[in-house]
């Protein structure tokens, strides 16, 4: 039994779809009903998976599917964005003397266009290949480098325009928050 | 030229940074950085970025539930049973054409069983949709607990991972409750059912896997139609002396598949 089970650890990929549903829909609630809709789905779609595939990228691309067939467009509705951003910077836990920083990246990287955030998350985060990337998200590989391409340069871009303000700044406002 | 023919491009850059290039690559690449200060120092801060990209959003711990943890193991049994049946399938295929050979050659008189209603014992969830309807009709009656009538199967099926049949047209819900079971939370559904009368959806996640067509049972003064698709188990209960109670169940299975 427990052999078999490792050999379908699905309960080990829980983190990786998280961490892919945040991306997509920004927010930590929504996250978790894409990951519940998404396993649900692979439920029933269990046929679909090939022996000895990958099931890490066989997960995402239905993550991703279940986000683009309506799942967007239900919650789009129901909540506001800039609320949801808010609530889910409390979500994160991350070591302190980097926390400003990475809160700052994470609030770029979230302000990708979708196209490009989710081609960066599948490479850059969950480490996919291209191939594999391009797969799970339905796309030709040359579109996806090209959107890997100008998620870099949005990054860069948005990095360059906050560089003047300066990090000891940044470190007081994050760091102290109004004690000092 | 410096033992590299292709010409660097961003997307070799953006490769280099992915780790998606051979090793005969990365190297030209790399030689290439080494000379042009402007696109290493390009290159470096993508790395930075990506590394810290990582970091930033490993933390993220959201708001894990325990549905989804059980919906996870449900889809792991559900993958290693699969692997397993696939196995049997082959055998199983040599025995449908054993037996197929076998009835026919029997004529099929001697080895129709005739349609008898059985007397099995039915499925411990069957009590629990028996009280769960008195429950609801207790309720009813009571002015101090409001009916619930808005359905969302949607939302029903997010929480409890309980799938619910498609109801017929001419059904009408009159109470929606989520109730504690044997078998963890059911859901019960009071209806209204046109020519059929009051009666009760229930539902429950008995907790193993089965495919059970409908049968008919009487307990009490309760009657149920009991059936099972995949993980979740159903059942149509009423008080009222009704016949139509399994092939309603019938149609609500259909709609499962």
């Amino acid at each position: 039994m427990g052999r078999l089970k490792s050999r379908f650890d699905i309960v080990g990929q829980l983190g990786h779809l998280r961490r892919y549903a945040r991306t997509l829909t920004r927010d930590g609630a929504d996250a978790e009903d894409l990951v519940h809709e998404t396993l649900l789905r692979a439920y029933e779609r269990r046929n679909g998976f090939r022996a000895g595939g990958n099931l890490r990228a066989w997960l995402l691309s239905i993550l991703h599917n279940t986000y683009i067939d309506g799942f967007r467009a239900r919650r789009a509705e129901a909540r506001r964005v800039a609320q949801a951003a808010l609530v889910a910077e409390t979500q994160f836990e991350a070591p302190q003397e980097h926390s400003v920083r990475f809160a700052q990246l994470r609030r770029t990287f979230l302000s990708l266009p979708e196209g490009q955030r989710a081609a960066l998350h599948l490479v850059a985060i969950e480490g996919l290949s291209y191939e594999q990337a391009a797969s799970t998200l339905g796309i030709p590989t040359g579109t996806l480098m090209s959107r890997l391409g100008r998620a870099r340069a949005n990054l860069r871009a948005m990095e360059d325009k906050e560089r003047p303000i300066g990090s000891e700044h940044l470190r007081i406002v994050g760091g102290r928050d109004g004690w000092v | 030229m410096d033992g590299f023919d292709d010409p660097v491009t961003n997307a070799d850059f953006d490769g280099y940074v992915d780790d998606q290039l051979s090793p005969e690559r990365r190297i030209a690449v790399e030689a290439y950085l080494s000379s042009r200060p402007g696109d290493a120092t390009r290159v470096m801060a993508d790395l930075r970025t990506k590394g810290e990209l990582r970091l930033a959003l490993a933390g993220f711990r959201g708001v894990p539930r325990p549905a989804s943890t059980e919906a996870a193991r449900r889809l792991e049994r559900a993958l290693a049973r699969d692997r397993w049946l696939g196995g049997l399938q082959r055998v199983a295929a040599v025995g449908i054409f054993v037996a197929a050979g076998w009835l026919a050659h029997a004529g099929f008189g001697p080895l129709l069983i005739s349609h008898v209603a059985a007397s099995t014992q039915p499925p411990a969830y069957v009590r629990d949709a028996v009280m769960a309807d008195r429950t609801t009709t207790m309720r009813e009656s009571m002015a101090s607990q409001p009916e619930a009538r808005v359905y969302d199967p949607g939302e029903i099926r997010s929480a409890t991972a309980i799938v619910m049949p498609e109801l017929p047209k001419d059904w009408r819900v009159k109470d929606v409750q989520i109730y504690p079971s044997e078998f963890g939370p059911s859901v019960e559904i009071a209806i209204e059912a046109g020519s059929l009368g009051s009666l009760s959806l229930f539902a429950v996640r008995p907790g193993s896997f089965d495919v059970v067509k409908p049968s008919v049972v009487t307990t009490g003064d309760a009657k149920a139609a009991y059936f099972q698709v995949g993980e979740v188990a159903y059942a149509l209960v009423t008080t009222a002396d009704n016949r139509d109670i399994g092939s309603a169940a019938e149609r609500l299975a259909e709609t499962l598949y």
